[in-house]
């Protein structure tokens, strides 16, 4: 019989695809640059910004702001709690395929 | 595949997405492989310090090339992407399994009479398994990162490796005409991938700061 509950509630900050396509990225990568995630989710400069702030926020992501030569470039990359979270909604999306199999 | 496995695959392989790491690894290869032809062919020892030099010199540099390169073009472009280092036990294990090799041969040709110019039957069988192990080699990371052109490579090792085995090269002469080969198949995959690559993204994007 599978463990999984219907009640239960996927991790909201993750559970939206723009910010899900972030985690996607950064969970097979050690950092990506706004240009990179830019290109990867197809979101624009600003709505980037706010999803990244937004899991910034949750502790999912860490941001880094330098300049390399002359051109600035902002680094994001997973903290640990984002792995575990990331780790988790596969889990959840995992069970809840294989109830509804 | 869905579109977030198709996400994380793209930034797996976004490594090769520019050709510029097969460029510069192909060049390195026929610096090595064509000195390697001279010096067996000619017997010249200067010729064979030079290979040996080139060996040991370029394969650092490469990497280093390849970032500054990536710096200039591609990182503008389309972006930035670090990758976690192999973990230290993959690294130990990689440098004892090389090591092994090494000992293994070299026991091979000792109990096989000690022919250490690799000139017989020893030398044309290290030469095929070092052909063959490249060629596996290209075939598994062209699986690993769906990077179809890196099968081209392959079948120019196991073409390369099948020739040199029917071929009366000695060992030393095989490999360089097997890194030669190789090496050019590379420069030119890697080529075509980077002339594609700059007509794709052929404007520079500013980050604001």
């Amino acid at each position: 019989m599978s463990e999984f509950a219907f009640g239960s509630d996927p991790d909201r900050v993750i559970h939206e695809p723009a910010r899900l396509k972030i985690m996607a990225v950064l969970s097979v990568a050690e950092s990506a640059d706004f240009t990179y995630l830019m290109g990867e989710t197809g979101l624009t400069r600003g709505n980037l910004s706010v999803q990244l702030t937004r899991l910034q926020d949750a502790g999912y992501i860490d941001i880094r702001k330098e300049f390399v030569g002359r051109s600035p470039r902002t680094t994001a990359w997973m903290t640990t709690d984002g792995k575990v979270a990331f780790d988790a909604y596969r889990a959840y999306l995992t069970q809840l395929l294989r109830a509804t199999d | 595949m869905n579109e977030i496995e198709r996400i994380q695959q793209r930034t797996r392989s976004y490594w090769y997405c520019d050709g510029i790491a097969e460029l510069i690894g192909g060049i390195a290869m026929m610096l090595v492989g064509f000195p390697m032809v001279a010096a067996a062919r000619t017997g010249a020892e200067m010729i064979s310090t030079i290979a040996l030099m080139a060996m040991i010199l370029l394969f650092p540099a490469t990497a280093r090339i390849v970032g500054l390169l990536k710096d200039r073009i591609t990182h503008k472009r389309t972006g930035y992407v670090q990758y976690p280092r192999p973990a230290m036990t993959k690294r130990r294990k990689l440098a004892i399994f090389s090591v092994l090799v090494g000992v293994a041969a070299a026991m091979l040709v000792a109990l096989w009479g000690g022919d250490y110019t690799l000139n017989g039957t020893v030398g044309k069988a290290l030469l095929l398994g070092v052909g063959a192990g490249m060629a596996v080699a290209f075939v598994l990371r062209a699986k690993r990162l769906q990077i179809p052109r890196l099968y081209i490579v392959a079948v120019v090792a196991g073409a390369a490796t099948l020739l040199s085995g029917l071929s009366d090269f000695g060992f030393v002469e095989g490999v360089g005409w097997l890194l030669a080969t190789i090496g050019s198949a590379s420069v030119i995959t890697g080529g075509v991938a980077l002339i594609t690559y700059l007509s794709r993204h052929p404007r520079v994007p500013q980050e604001t700061p």
